[in-house]
Protein backbone atom coordinates (compact mmCIF):
# COMPACT_ATOMS: atom_id res chain seq x y z
CA UNK A 1 0.00 0.00 0.00
CA UNK A 2 1.20 3.63 -0.99
CA UNK A 3 1.00 5.69 2.22
CA UNK A 4 1.24 9.27 0.97
CA UNK A 5 1.61 12.20 3.43
CA UNK A 6 0.11 15.55 2.29
CA UNK A 7 -0.35 18.96 4.28
CA UNK A 8 -2.70 21.71 4.96
CA UNK A 9 -1.09 24.84 5.02
CA UNK A 10 -2.55 28.66 5.47
CA UNK A 11 -3.16 31.48 7.99
CA UNK A 12 -5.49 30.77 10.82
CA UNK A 13 -9.30 30.29 10.58
CA UNK A 14 -9.23 30.12 6.66
CA UNK A 15 -10.65 26.54 7.35
CA UNK A 16 -7.72 23.89 7.13
CA UNK A 17 -9.73 21.95 9.80
CA UNK A 18 -13.63 22.06 8.32
CA UNK A 19 -11.99 21.19 5.17
CA UNK A 20 -10.28 17.87 6.47
CA UNK A 21 -13.74 17.68 8.22
CA UNK A 22 -15.62 17.67 5.23
CA UNK A 23 -13.62 15.89 3.30
CA UNK A 24 -13.32 12.89 5.74
CA UNK A 25 -16.62 12.95 7.96
CA UNK A 26 -18.43 15.24 5.30
CA UNK A 27 -19.48 17.19 8.01
CA UNK A 28 -19.13 20.92 8.99
CA UNK A 29 -19.00 22.92 12.16
CA UNK A 30 -19.72 26.32 12.35
CA UNK A 31 -17.96 26.88 15.64
CA UNK A 32 -14.12 28.09 15.59
CA UNK A 33 -11.60 26.04 17.84
CA UNK A 34 -8.15 26.57 16.83
CA UNK A 35 -5.54 24.11 15.90
CA UNK A 36 -2.64 23.67 17.73
CA UNK A 37 0.07 21.30 16.66
CA UNK A 38 -0.71 18.69 14.14
CA UNK A 39 -3.98 16.18 13.95
CA UNK A 40 -3.18 13.30 11.31
CA UNK A 41 -6.40 11.83 9.58
CA UNK A 42 -6.12 8.78 6.98
CA UNK A 43 -7.80 8.53 3.61
CA UNK A 44 -7.78 5.72 1.41
CA UNK A 45 -8.85 6.72 -2.30
CA UNK A 46 -7.76 5.08 -5.81
CA UNK A 47 -6.56 7.10 -8.77
CA UNK A 48 -7.20 4.62 -11.48
CA UNK A 49 -5.56 1.04 -10.78
CA UNK A 50 -3.28 3.06 -7.47
CA UNK A 51 -4.58 2.33 -4.57
CA UNK A 52 -3.24 4.82 -1.84
CA UNK A 53 -3.42 6.32 1.71
CA UNK A 54 -3.43 9.69 2.30
CA UNK A 55 -1.81 10.49 5.39
CA UNK A 56 -3.48 14.13 5.76
CA UNK A 57 -1.78 16.49 8.42
CA UNK A 58 -3.85 19.00 9.32
CA UNK A 59 -1.78 22.16 11.11
CA UNK A 60 -1.65 24.85 12.78
CA UNK A 61 -2.29 28.03 11.55
CA UNK A 62 0.21 30.13 10.87
CA UNK A 63 -0.01 33.91 12.67
CA UNK A 64 2.20 37.12 12.23
CA UNK A 65 3.62 36.21 15.30
CA UNK A 66 4.32 32.57 14.36
CA UNK A 67 5.97 30.42 11.49
CA UNK A 68 4.83 26.57 11.31
CA UNK A 69 7.65 24.52 12.50
CA UNK A 70 9.58 22.89 9.80
CA UNK A 71 9.32 19.46 11.38
CA UNK A 72 5.86 19.38 9.95
CA UNK A 73 6.55 19.75 6.59
CA UNK A 74 9.43 17.20 6.49
CA UNK A 75 8.51 14.08 3.89
CA UNK A 76 5.18 15.60 2.41
CA UNK A 77 4.38 14.55 -1.00
CA UNK A 78 1.67 17.72 -1.58
CA UNK A 79 0.46 20.25 0.29
CA UNK A 80 -3.30 22.06 0.18
CA UNK A 81 -2.31 25.97 0.67
CA UNK A 82 -5.42 27.62 2.11
CA UNK A 83 -6.51 30.95 1.96
CA UNK A 84 -10.25 32.78 3.04
CA UNK A 85 -11.43 34.44 -0.18
CA UNK A 86 -13.08 37.04 1.97
CA UNK A 87 -9.84 37.93 3.72
CA UNK A 88 -7.43 39.90 1.29
CA UNK A 89 -4.78 39.42 3.75
CA UNK A 90 -4.84 35.32 3.64
CA UNK A 91 -4.43 35.51 0.01
CA UNK A 92 -1.22 37.53 0.28
CA UNK A 93 0.26 35.28 2.09
CA UNK A 94 -0.30 32.39 0.54
CA UNK A 95 2.38 33.11 -1.28
CA UNK A 96 4.74 32.67 1.87
CA UNK A 97 3.18 29.55 2.74
CA UNK A 98 4.35 27.77 -1.07
CA UNK A 99 7.89 29.31 -0.39
CA UNK A 100 8.18 27.33 2.78
CA UNK A 101 6.95 24.42 2.12
CA UNK A 102 8.69 24.02 -1.54
CA UNK A 103 11.57 24.70 0.41
CA UNK A 104 11.42 21.97 2.33
CA UNK A 105 10.24 19.94 0.26
CA UNK A 106 11.35 20.52 -3.95
CA UNK A 107 9.58 18.07 -5.42
CA UNK A 108 6.74 18.03 -3.31
CA UNK A 109 3.14 19.22 -5.29
CA UNK A 110 0.81 21.89 -4.20
CA UNK A 111 -2.90 23.03 -5.17
CA UNK A 112 -4.03 26.43 -3.66
CA UNK A 113 -7.77 26.71 -1.75
CA UNK A 114 -9.93 29.80 -1.61
CA UNK A 115 -11.71 28.47 1.14
CA UNK A 116 -15.49 29.96 2.39
CA UNK A 117 -16.80 30.50 -1.10
CA UNK A 118 -20.30 30.12 0.08
CA UNK A 119 -19.94 33.68 1.79
CA UNK A 120 -19.64 35.39 -2.01
CA UNK A 121 -21.87 36.62 -4.11
CA UNK A 122 -22.60 34.10 -7.62
CA UNK A 123 -20.96 37.46 -9.32
CA UNK A 124 -18.18 37.56 -7.02
CA UNK A 125 -17.42 33.96 -7.53
CA UNK A 126 -18.07 34.38 -11.05
CA UNK A 127 -14.98 37.30 -11.38
CA UNK A 128 -12.57 36.11 -8.38
CA UNK A 129 -9.31 36.27 -9.35
CA UNK A 130 -6.88 33.12 -8.24
CA UNK A 131 -3.73 31.86 -8.77
CA UNK A 132 -3.21 29.36 -12.07
CA UNK A 133 -4.98 26.07 -10.91
CA UNK A 134 -6.53 27.44 -7.69
CA UNK A 135 -9.94 26.13 -6.45
CA UNK A 136 -12.84 28.18 -5.09
CA UNK A 137 -13.92 25.69 -2.48
CA UNK A 138 -16.69 25.67 0.67
CA UNK A 139 -15.92 23.53 3.55
CA UNK A 140 -19.73 24.62 4.90
CA UNK A 141 -21.23 23.84 2.11
CA UNK A 142 -18.85 20.85 0.29
CA UNK A 143 -18.19 22.66 -2.72
CA UNK A 144 -15.41 21.47 -4.90
CA UNK A 145 -13.57 19.77 -1.74
CA UNK A 146 -13.57 16.49 -3.08
CA UNK A 147 -11.74 17.72 -6.02
CA UNK A 148 -9.61 19.53 -4.17
CA UNK A 149 -8.28 16.71 -2.59
CA UNK A 150 -8.48 14.50 -5.82
CA UNK A 151 -6.68 16.90 -7.68
CA UNK A 152 -3.92 16.71 -5.30
CA UNK A 153 -3.90 13.31 -4.93
CA UNK A 154 -3.63 12.59 -8.73
CA UNK A 155 -0.69 15.45 -9.22
CA UNK A 156 1.45 13.38 -6.42
CA UNK A 157 0.97 9.70 -7.92
CA UNK A 158 0.99 11.28 -11.76
CA UNK B 1 20.18 -4.63 26.04
CA UNK B 2 19.26 -5.08 29.25
CA UNK B 3 21.08 -1.89 30.08
CA UNK B 4 19.18 0.02 27.86
CA UNK B 5 15.96 -2.15 29.57
CA UNK B 6 17.04 -0.72 32.63
CA UNK B 7 17.11 3.20 31.58
CA UNK B 8 13.77 2.82 29.87
CA UNK B 9 12.47 1.49 33.18
CA UNK B 10 13.91 4.43 35.06
CA UNK B 11 12.44 6.84 32.28
CA UNK B 12 8.92 5.06 32.63
CA UNK B 13 9.38 5.06 36.56
CA UNK B 14 8.61 8.99 36.31
CA UNK B 15 5.46 8.20 34.11
CA UNK B 16 6.44 10.74 31.23
CA UNK B 17 7.22 8.40 28.06
CA UNK B 18 6.14 5.50 26.77
CA UNK B 19 7.62 3.98 24.11
CA UNK B 20 7.72 1.46 21.60
CA UNK B 21 10.50 -0.45 19.32
CA UNK B 22 10.77 -1.04 15.65
CA UNK B 23 12.79 -2.59 12.96
CA UNK B 24 14.40 -1.91 10.21
CA UNK B 25 11.31 -2.95 8.41
CA UNK B 26 9.25 -1.04 10.29
CA UNK B 27 7.53 -3.61 12.65
CA UNK B 28 7.05 -3.08 16.49
CA UNK B 29 9.36 -5.73 18.49
CA UNK B 30 8.90 -4.14 21.99
CA UNK B 31 6.49 -1.38 23.23
CA UNK B 32 5.58 -0.46 27.01
CA UNK B 33 2.05 -1.39 28.02
CA UNK B 34 0.67 2.21 28.46
CA UNK B 35 1.19 2.86 24.78
CA UNK B 36 -2.36 2.11 23.81
CA UNK B 37 -4.04 4.91 25.40
CA UNK B 38 -2.80 7.20 22.42
CA UNK B 39 -3.63 4.78 19.99
CA UNK B 40 -7.03 3.89 21.41
CA UNK B 41 -6.47 0.06 20.10
CA UNK B 42 -4.15 -2.52 21.29
CA UNK B 43 -0.46 -3.47 19.83
CA UNK B 44 0.83 -6.29 18.55
CA UNK B 45 4.32 -7.13 18.14
CA UNK B 46 5.15 -7.96 14.44
CA UNK B 47 2.40 -5.12 13.23
CA UNK B 48 3.80 -2.49 10.79
CA UNK B 49 4.62 0.78 13.06
CA UNK B 50 3.11 3.01 10.43
CA UNK B 51 -0.84 1.62 11.02
CA UNK B 52 -0.46 3.08 14.67
CA UNK B 53 1.92 5.99 13.87
CA UNK B 54 0.80 7.51 10.68
CA UNK B 55 2.86 10.44 12.00
CA UNK B 56 6.31 8.78 10.98
CA UNK B 57 5.29 8.55 7.33
CA UNK B 58 7.51 11.00 5.48
CA UNK B 59 10.13 10.50 7.77
CA UNK B 60 11.89 7.37 6.13
CA UNK B 61 14.88 8.96 5.21
CA UNK B 62 15.03 10.73 9.24
CA UNK B 63 14.75 6.84 10.70
CA UNK B 64 17.40 5.42 8.38
CA UNK B 65 19.83 8.31 9.65
CA UNK B 66 18.79 7.46 13.22
CA UNK B 67 20.05 3.45 12.51
CA UNK B 68 23.16 4.74 11.56
CA UNK B 69 24.51 7.24 14.04
CA UNK B 70 23.24 7.13 17.68
CA UNK B 71 23.64 11.34 17.84
CA UNK B 72 20.60 11.62 15.77
CA UNK B 73 17.78 12.24 17.09
CA UNK B 74 14.44 13.90 15.88
CA UNK B 75 11.38 15.21 18.14
CA UNK B 76 8.12 15.79 16.55
CA UNK B 77 5.81 18.37 19.12
CA UNK B 78 2.36 18.42 19.62
CA UNK B 79 0.70 15.58 17.91
CA UNK B 80 -2.73 15.33 18.76
CA UNK B 81 -3.85 11.65 19.21
CA UNK B 82 -6.59 10.04 20.88
CA UNK B 83 -7.60 13.05 23.07
CA UNK B 84 -4.06 13.39 24.17
CA UNK B 85 -1.31 16.39 23.14
CA UNK B 86 2.09 14.16 22.85
CA UNK B 87 5.62 14.87 21.53
CA UNK B 88 6.98 12.30 19.53
CA UNK B 89 11.10 11.79 19.42
CA UNK B 90 12.94 9.75 17.18
CA UNK B 91 15.81 8.10 19.19
CA UNK B 92 19.22 5.64 18.37
CA UNK B 93 18.48 2.20 19.75
CA UNK B 94 20.86 0.10 18.18
CA UNK B 95 21.92 -0.81 14.36
CA UNK B 96 18.71 -2.40 13.71
CA UNK B 97 16.59 -0.46 16.22
CA UNK B 98 14.43 3.04 16.51
CA UNK B 99 13.61 3.79 19.67
CA UNK B 100 10.43 5.73 19.97
CA UNK B 101 8.99 7.80 22.89
CA UNK B 102 5.84 9.23 23.06
CA UNK B 103 5.64 12.22 26.17
CA UNK B 104 2.93 13.45 27.14
CA UNK B 105 2.43 17.00 27.28
CA UNK B 106 -1.64 17.16 27.03
CA UNK B 107 -1.61 19.32 30.43
CA UNK B 108 0.46 22.02 28.97
CA UNK B 109 -0.71 22.28 25.13
CA UNK B 110 -4.53 22.34 26.40
CA UNK B 111 -3.52 25.52 28.66
CA UNK B 112 -1.45 27.26 25.58
CA UNK B 113 -4.15 25.94 22.94
CA UNK B 114 -6.30 28.40 25.40
CA UNK B 115 -4.02 31.29 25.38
CA UNK B 116 -4.01 30.44 21.04
CA UNK B 117 -7.80 30.25 21.20
CA UNK B 118 -7.46 33.43 22.46
CA UNK B 119 -5.41 35.33 20.98
CA UNK B 120 -6.46 34.00 17.21
CA UNK B 121 -10.35 35.08 18.07
CA UNK B 122 -8.59 38.47 19.32
CA UNK B 123 -6.16 39.13 16.10
CA UNK B 124 -9.62 38.65 14.02
CA UNK B 125 -11.58 41.06 15.87
CA UNK B 126 -8.47 43.69 16.14
CA UNK B 127 -8.46 42.76 12.17
CA UNK B 128 -11.92 43.91 11.49
CA UNK B 129 -11.70 47.11 13.84
CA UNK B 130 -9.05 48.00 12.14
CA UNK B 131 -10.23 47.69 9.08
CA UNK B 132 -13.15 49.76 10.38
CA UNK B 133 -10.94 52.32 11.30
CA UNK B 134 -9.07 52.59 8.64
CA UNK B 135 -12.48 53.15 6.37
CA UNK B 136 -13.24 56.21 8.30
CA UNK B 137 -12.99 59.67 7.26
CA UNK B 138 -11.39 61.45 10.14
CA UNK B 139 -7.91 60.81 11.07
CA UNK B 140 -7.88 58.61 14.22
CA UNK B 141 -4.95 57.81 16.84
CA UNK B 142 -5.17 55.61 19.82
CA UNK B 143 -2.49 55.98 21.87
CA UNK B 144 -1.44 54.69 25.48
CA UNK B 145 0.84 57.02 27.87
CA UNK B 146 1.35 59.49 25.16
CA UNK B 147 2.56 57.05 22.73
CA UNK B 148 0.60 55.97 19.69
CA UNK B 149 -0.64 52.52 19.55
CA UNK B 150 -2.80 52.92 16.71
CA UNK B 151 -3.00 55.40 13.78
CA UNK B 152 -6.11 54.72 11.10
CA UNK B 153 -4.80 55.14 7.46
CA UNK B 154 -6.09 58.87 6.89
CA UNK B 155 -3.83 59.76 10.11
CA UNK B 156 -0.43 58.18 8.43
CA UNK B 157 -1.30 60.05 5.29
CA UNK B 158 -2.17 63.33 6.31
CA UNK B 159 1.37 63.19 8.39
CA UNK B 160 3.44 61.51 5.67
CA UNK B 161 3.88 58.01 7.31
CA UNK B 162 4.45 55.13 5.55
CA UNK B 163 3.05 52.42 8.16
CA UNK B 164 2.13 52.22 11.55
CA UNK B 165 5.79 50.58 12.15
CA UNK B 166 7.38 53.73 11.10
CA UNK B 167 6.06 55.74 13.76
CA UNK B 168 6.26 53.03 16.60
CA UNK B 169 9.92 52.12 15.51
CA UNK B 170 10.10 56.20 16.94
CA UNK B 171 9.56 55.16 19.91
CA UNK B 172 11.14 58.27 21.86
CA UNK B 173 8.79 61.49 21.23
CA UNK B 174 6.55 59.70 18.37
CA UNK B 175 4.44 62.71 19.11
CA UNK B 176 6.81 65.51 17.11
CA UNK B 177 6.65 63.89 13.84
CA UNK B 178 2.72 64.41 14.00
CA UNK B 179 3.65 67.95 13.80
CA UNK B 180 0.49 68.48 15.70
CA UNK B 181 0.59 72.35 17.43
CA UNK B 182 0.20 70.70 21.19
CA UNK B 183 2.86 69.38 23.63
CA UNK B 184 1.42 65.93 24.35
CA UNK B 185 -1.38 63.53 23.60
CA UNK B 186 -1.84 63.98 27.62
CA UNK B 187 -1.92 67.92 26.61
CA UNK B 188 -4.56 67.56 23.78
CA UNK B 189 -6.39 65.17 25.98
CA UNK B 190 -7.09 68.08 28.70
CA UNK B 191 -7.86 70.13 25.93
CA UNK B 192 -10.11 67.82 23.57
CA UNK B 193 -11.88 65.59 26.50
CA UNK B 194 -15.25 67.79 27.40
CA UNK B 195 -15.99 68.78 24.02
CA UNK B 196 -14.89 68.92 20.59
CA UNK B 197 -12.13 71.77 20.23
CA UNK B 198 -11.02 73.29 17.31
CA UNK B 199 -7.57 72.67 16.46
CA UNK B 200 -5.13 73.90 13.25
CA UNK B 201 -2.82 72.09 11.90
CA UNK B 202 -1.01 73.87 9.25
CA UNK B 203 -3.65 74.91 6.93
CA UNK B 204 -6.15 72.64 7.89
CA UNK B 205 -8.94 73.41 10.90
CA UNK B 206 -9.97 70.16 12.77
CA UNK B 207 -12.26 69.42 15.24
CA UNK B 208 -10.87 67.48 17.76
CA UNK B 209 -12.00 65.13 20.42
CA UNK B 210 -10.35 62.91 22.75
CA UNK B 211 -12.20 59.68 24.69
CA UNK B 212 -10.62 57.98 27.31
CA UNK B 213 -10.67 54.06 26.18
CA UNK B 214 -9.43 52.56 28.88
CA UNK B 215 -6.99 53.80 32.19
CA UNK B 216 -4.49 54.64 29.71
CA UNK B 217 -5.55 54.18 26.14
CA UNK B 218 -7.23 57.18 24.58
CA UNK B 219 -8.62 57.81 21.63
CA UNK B 220 -8.09 60.96 19.10
CA UNK B 221 -10.83 61.55 16.78
CA UNK B 222 -9.53 64.60 14.28
CA UNK B 223 -12.38 65.83 11.37
CA UNK B 224 -11.29 68.56 8.85
CA UNK B 225 -13.64 71.16 8.84
CA UNK B 226 -11.35 73.39 6.34
CA UNK B 227 -12.85 70.57 3.61
CA UNK B 228 -16.28 72.28 4.89
CA UNK B 229 -15.56 75.36 4.55
CA UNK B 230 -14.22 74.85 0.59
CA UNK B 231 -18.02 73.31 -0.13
CA UNK B 232 -19.18 76.79 1.30
CA UNK B 233 -16.90 78.70 -0.87
CA UNK B 234 -17.76 76.23 -3.82
CA UNK B 235 -20.99 76.89 -3.23
CA UNK B 236 -21.00 80.61 -2.72
CA UNK B 237 -18.62 81.22 -6.11
CA UNK B 238 -21.85 79.11 -7.67
CA UNK B 239 -24.35 81.20 -6.20
CA UNK B 240 -22.38 84.58 -7.46
CA UNK B 241 -21.74 83.76 -10.74
CA UNK B 242 -23.02 84.09 -14.22
CA UNK B 243 -23.52 81.18 -15.57
CA UNK B 244 -23.12 82.35 -19.15
CA UNK B 245 -19.83 83.77 -18.81
CA UNK B 246 -18.84 82.56 -15.52
CA UNK B 247 -18.33 86.33 -14.40
CA UNK B 248 -19.11 87.69 -10.81
CA UNK B 249 -23.47 88.45 -10.96
CA UNK B 250 -23.96 92.21 -10.46
CA UNK B 251 -24.98 91.56 -6.41
CA UNK B 252 -22.09 90.36 -5.88
CA UNK B 253 -20.01 93.28 -7.70
CA UNK B 254 -22.06 95.79 -6.13
CA UNK B 255 -21.31 94.28 -2.32
CA UNK B 256 -17.82 93.77 -3.23
CA UNK B 257 -17.43 97.70 -4.58
CA UNK B 258 -19.61 98.73 -1.50
CA UNK B 259 -17.20 97.11 1.02
CA UNK B 260 -14.15 99.00 -0.71
CA UNK B 261 -15.67 102.43 -0.81
CA UNK B 262 -16.61 101.94 2.95
CA UNK B 263 -13.26 101.32 3.63
CA UNK B 264 -12.27 104.74 1.41
CA UNK B 265 -9.73 102.36 -0.56
CA UNK B 266 -9.97 103.99 -3.79
CA UNK B 267 -11.02 102.29 -7.12
CA UNK B 268 -11.59 102.72 -10.59
CA UNK B 269 -14.61 101.06 -11.90
CA UNK B 270 -15.01 100.50 -15.40
CA UNK B 271 -18.31 100.00 -17.86
CA UNK B 272 -18.03 97.93 -20.60
CA UNK B 273 -20.82 97.52 -23.60
CA UNK B 274 -20.71 95.51 -26.57
CA UNK B 275 -21.65 97.89 -29.44
CA UNK B 276 -24.48 97.47 -31.58
CA UNK B 277 -24.85 94.11 -29.62
CA UNK B 278 -28.74 93.91 -30.50
CA UNK B 279 -28.39 93.62 -34.27
CA UNK B 280 -25.92 90.88 -33.78
CA UNK B 281 -28.84 88.78 -31.77
CA UNK B 282 -31.50 89.87 -34.74
CA UNK B 283 -28.69 88.99 -37.68
CA UNK B 284 -26.92 85.71 -36.60
CA UNK B 285 -29.49 84.69 -33.44
CA UNK B 286 -28.97 84.18 -29.99
CA UNK B 287 -26.68 81.11 -30.08
CA UNK B 288 -24.26 83.07 -31.56
CA UNK B 289 -25.16 86.34 -29.30
CA UNK B 290 -24.33 84.07 -26.41
CA UNK B 291 -21.20 82.71 -27.62
CA UNK B 292 -20.00 86.50 -28.47
CA UNK B 293 -20.58 87.04 -24.97
CA UNK B 294 -18.82 84.48 -23.75
CA UNK B 295 -15.76 85.27 -25.77
CA UNK B 296 -15.47 88.70 -25.02
CA UNK B 297 -15.54 88.29 -21.54
CA UNK B 298 -13.09 85.52 -22.28
CA UNK B 299 -11.08 87.93 -24.29
CA UNK B 300 -11.48 90.26 -21.54
CA UNK B 301 -11.01 88.04 -18.67
CA UNK B 302 -7.73 87.60 -20.11
CA UNK B 303 -5.83 90.66 -19.88
CA UNK B 304 -6.92 90.96 -16.19
CA UNK B 305 -5.34 90.60 -12.77
CA UNK B 306 -6.94 88.21 -10.30
CA UNK B 307 -7.24 91.04 -7.92
CA UNK B 308 -9.56 92.75 -10.50
CA UNK B 309 -13.18 91.86 -10.05
CA UNK B 310 -15.06 91.55 -13.67
CA UNK B 311 -18.46 90.87 -13.30
CA UNK B 312 -21.67 90.83 -16.72
CA UNK B 313 -24.33 93.87 -15.89
CA UNK B 314 -27.20 91.71 -17.20
CA UNK B 315 -27.53 92.04 -21.11
CA UNK B 316 -24.49 93.06 -22.89
CA UNK B 317 -22.32 94.96 -20.36
CA UNK B 318 -19.97 93.96 -17.91
CA UNK B 319 -17.99 95.78 -14.92
CA UNK B 320 -14.79 95.54 -13.94
CA UNK B 321 -13.56 97.15 -10.86
CA UNK B 322 -9.51 98.06 -10.41
CA UNK B 323 -8.38 98.17 -6.92
CA UNK B 324 -6.41 101.32 -7.49
CA UNK B 325 -6.36 104.56 -8.34
CA UNK B 326 -3.77 105.38 -11.26
CA UNK B 327 -5.88 106.39 -13.75
CA UNK B 328 -3.57 107.10 -16.81
CA UNK B 329 -2.61 103.29 -16.00
CA UNK B 330 -5.66 101.74 -16.36
CA UNK B 331 -6.88 103.68 -19.03
CA UNK B 332 -4.04 102.49 -20.62
CA UNK B 333 -4.73 99.02 -20.18
CA UNK B 334 -8.27 99.66 -21.19
CA UNK B 335 -6.98 100.72 -24.72
CA UNK B 336 -5.17 98.10 -25.18
CA UNK B 337 -8.52 95.53 -24.19
CA UNK B 338 -10.46 98.31 -26.84
CA UNK B 339 -8.06 97.14 -29.22
CA UNK B 340 -7.49 93.77 -29.07
CA UNK B 341 -11.69 93.23 -29.20
CA UNK B 342 -11.44 95.59 -32.68
CA UNK B 343 -9.30 93.37 -33.91
CA UNK B 344 -10.83 89.91 -32.71
CA UNK B 345 -12.45 87.41 -34.93
CA UNK B 346 -15.25 86.59 -33.61
CA UNK B 347 -16.85 83.17 -33.81
CA UNK B 348 -19.55 83.23 -36.25
CA UNK B 349 -20.09 86.90 -35.93
CA UNK B 350 -16.49 88.59 -37.25
CA UNK B 351 -15.68 91.56 -36.19
CA UNK B 352 -17.13 93.90 -33.62
CA UNK B 353 -16.39 96.88 -30.74
CA UNK B 354 -16.92 97.73 -27.07
CA UNK B 355 -17.10 101.22 -25.76
CA UNK B 356 -16.06 101.80 -22.31
CA UNK B 357 -16.50 104.44 -19.55
CA UNK B 358 -14.38 105.05 -16.62
CA UNK B 359 -14.65 106.56 -13.47
CA UNK B 360 -12.34 106.64 -10.34
CA UNK B 361 -13.64 106.97 -7.20
CA UNK B 362 -14.06 110.28 -5.41
CA UNK B 363 -14.33 110.99 -1.30
CA UNK B 364 -18.06 110.15 -0.16
CA UNK B 365 -19.00 108.14 -3.49
CA UNK B 366 -21.21 105.96 -2.95
CA UNK B 367 -22.11 102.87 -5.16
CA UNK B 368 -24.96 104.37 -6.83
CA UNK B 369 -22.93 107.78 -7.22
CA UNK B 370 -19.32 105.92 -8.74
CA UNK B 371 -21.81 103.94 -11.19
CA UNK B 372 -23.62 106.91 -12.40
CA UNK B 373 -20.10 108.89 -13.29
CA UNK B 374 -18.82 106.02 -15.35
CA UNK B 375 -22.38 105.07 -16.99
CA UNK B 376 -21.89 108.62 -18.15
CA UNK B 377 -18.88 108.62 -19.26
CA UNK B 378 -20.48 105.25 -21.50
CA UNK B 379 -22.96 106.92 -22.61
CA UNK B 380 -20.32 109.85 -23.79
CA UNK B 381 -18.42 106.92 -25.50
CA UNK B 382 -21.28 105.67 -26.98
CA UNK B 383 -22.65 109.06 -27.86
CA UNK B 384 -19.20 110.52 -29.94
CA UNK B 385 -19.38 107.11 -32.25
CA UNK B 386 -18.64 104.02 -30.03
CA UNK B 387 -15.46 101.86 -30.28
CA UNK B 388 -13.54 104.36 -27.34
CA UNK B 389 -12.64 104.59 -23.95
CA UNK B 390 -14.16 107.86 -22.09
CA UNK B 391 -13.05 108.96 -18.88
CA UNK B 392 -15.57 110.55 -16.23
N1 LIG C 1 -18.90 30.13 5.87
C1 LIG C 1 -17.87 29.28 5.95
N2 LIG C 1 -17.23 29.15 7.11
C2 LIG C 1 -16.20 28.28 7.17
C3 LIG C 1 -15.81 27.51 6.05
N3 LIG C 1 -14.77 26.74 6.42
C4 LIG C 1 -14.52 27.04 7.71
N4 LIG C 1 -15.39 27.94 8.18
C5 LIG C 1 -15.44 28.51 9.53
O1 LIG C 1 -14.24 29.22 9.77
C6 LIG C 1 -13.76 29.02 11.09
C7 LIG C 1 -12.37 28.44 11.06
O2 LIG C 1 -12.37 27.15 10.53
P1 LIG C 1 -11.22 26.11 10.85
O3 LIG C 1 -11.44 24.94 9.97
O4 LIG C 1 -11.13 25.87 12.31
O5 LIG C 1 -9.96 26.94 10.38
P2 LIG C 1 -8.43 26.53 10.47
O6 LIG C 1 -7.78 27.02 9.23
O7 LIG C 1 -8.29 25.10 10.78
O8 LIG C 1 -7.95 27.41 11.72
P3 LIG C 1 -6.64 27.19 12.63
O9 LIG C 1 -6.64 25.79 13.07
O10 LIG C 1 -6.79 28.17 13.75
O11 LIG C 1 -5.47 27.51 11.76
C8 LIG C 1 -14.78 28.11 11.76
O12 LIG C 1 -15.68 28.92 12.48
C9 LIG C 1 -15.48 27.43 10.60
O13 LIG C 1 -16.81 27.10 10.91
C10 LIG C 1 -16.55 27.67 4.83
O14 LIG C 1 -16.31 27.06 3.80
N5 LIG C 1 -17.58 28.57 4.85
MG1 LIG D 1 -7.44 24.09 12.31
Amino acid sequence: MIRKKILLLGDFNVGKTSLIKRYIDNTFDDKYLTTIGVKISKKFLSVGSIECELIIWDVEGATPQKRIPEQYLVGASGAIIVADCNREETMVNLEEHIKHFKAVNPNGKYVVAYNKSDLLTPQQREHFQMVPGGVLTSAKKGDHVNQLFGTLAKEILS
Amino acid sequence: MKNIQIILNAILSQDVFEYILIDRAYRITDFSENITRYFGKNVHRDDDIRDYLPEIVGYEDRIETVLEDEKNRYVLETVYKNDYYINIHLEHYSKDKVLILLHNTTEITLSKLELLQYSNDNQLLFNTIKKILDSQDNLLVVTSNNKIEYANKKFLEYFSLKSLDELKERNENNFSITSLPVRSFDALYEYAKEEEKELTIGEDTFLVKATLLEKTYKLFTFSKITKLCDMNRALEEKINRDPLTGLYRKSYFDEKLAEALEYDQSVTLVIADIDNFKAINDRYGHLVGDKVLKESADLIGSQLRDNDLFARWGGEEFLILFKCSKQEKIVEKIEKIREMVDTHVFDGAGHLTVSFGVATSKENDTVYSLLERADKALYLAKKKGKNMVVVG
